[in-house]
């Protein structure tokens, strides 16, 4: 069966409304989990595929989402690949990946503070969100 | 399934080149984006322009189809623009990538597209 991320994004689109969150909230969060998602269709399973679960909640003023998979994690191959996860640590202001036998749980964290894109600042976190990328 | 469409106008005999993308790109159809992009683009093409203004989605699948275009655009001599707007999704995901490096951004579409 093909993956149908459109779905998830249409769910996670009402999620984020229902949240209050912002244009900007929400280009961030749609971005951070679409790679998410991305990752475990291309990455985590064979060519039979398997499920994953998308948890969305809010805790304070944060958005958290996560995304499970029962597979094992395969590195990016191919051309131009492997800024998913550059992006994802971007548009979030935390990522956890937790691997284990039993499969991959990212963890993704983002303010709901309406913050708008290009800003210096935004980068300068981005380094300190990548270190903590990865096991 | 994700959905894209991609309008093609063509001005001075195809010198001139621009694309209206509306709707969602991932890894699902980014292929086929690039795929309907390039048909588009003719030997005779100076200029190309991508208006990504209507895109309510775009992440690194659609990045690499971008990046790939930019290469063979470069590689022809086509000068590539894409249209941004400050608050759209593709802005964010094509300013966190640094992709103004390898294509001229604008806010807005600028017609006519001067050479």
């Amino acid at each position: 069966v093909a993956p149908n991320l459109g779905d998830v994004r249409a769910a996670l689109r009402r999620w984020l409304a229902e949240a209050g969150a912002s244009r900007a909230d929400a280009i961030d969060i749609l971005l951070a989990v679409g790679e998410a998602t991305s990752n475990v269709v291309e990455h985590a399973y064979g060519p039979v595929g398997g499920d994953m679960t998308i948890r969305a909640e809010l805790v304070g003023g944060d958005a958290v989402v996560t995304v499970a998979d029962r597979g094992s994690w395969r590195a990016p191959r191919g051309t131009n690949r492997g800024r998913g996860s550059g992006l994802m640590a971007a548009a979030s202001d935390d990522v956890r990946v937790e691997r284990g036998p039993e499969g991959t749980t990212v963890t993704i964290r983002r303010r709901l503070d309406g913050r708008t894109g290009t800003t210096g600042t935004e980068t300068g976190t981005t380094g300190t969100e990548t270190g903590e990328v990865g096991s | 399934v994700t959905i894209a469409h991609v309008d093609a106008t063509v001005d001075d005999g195809g010198r001139h080149v621009r694309f209206a993308v509306t709707g969602e790109v991932d890894l699902s159809n980014a292929d086929a984006v690039q795929e309907a992009l390039l048909r588009a683009i003719s030997n005779e093409a100076a200029t190309v322009a991508v208006d990504l203004a209507a895109v309510e989605y775009l992440d690194s699948a659609g990045l690499r189809l971008l990046y790939s275009l930019a290469g063979r655009l470069h590689t022809l001599q086509i000068a590539l623009e894409l249209v941004v707007p400050l608050d759209s999704p593709a802005r964010r995901v094509v300013e966190l990538a640094g992709l103004a490096s390898v294509a001229r951004l604008t806010p807005e579409a600028t017609p006519p597209f001067s050479s």
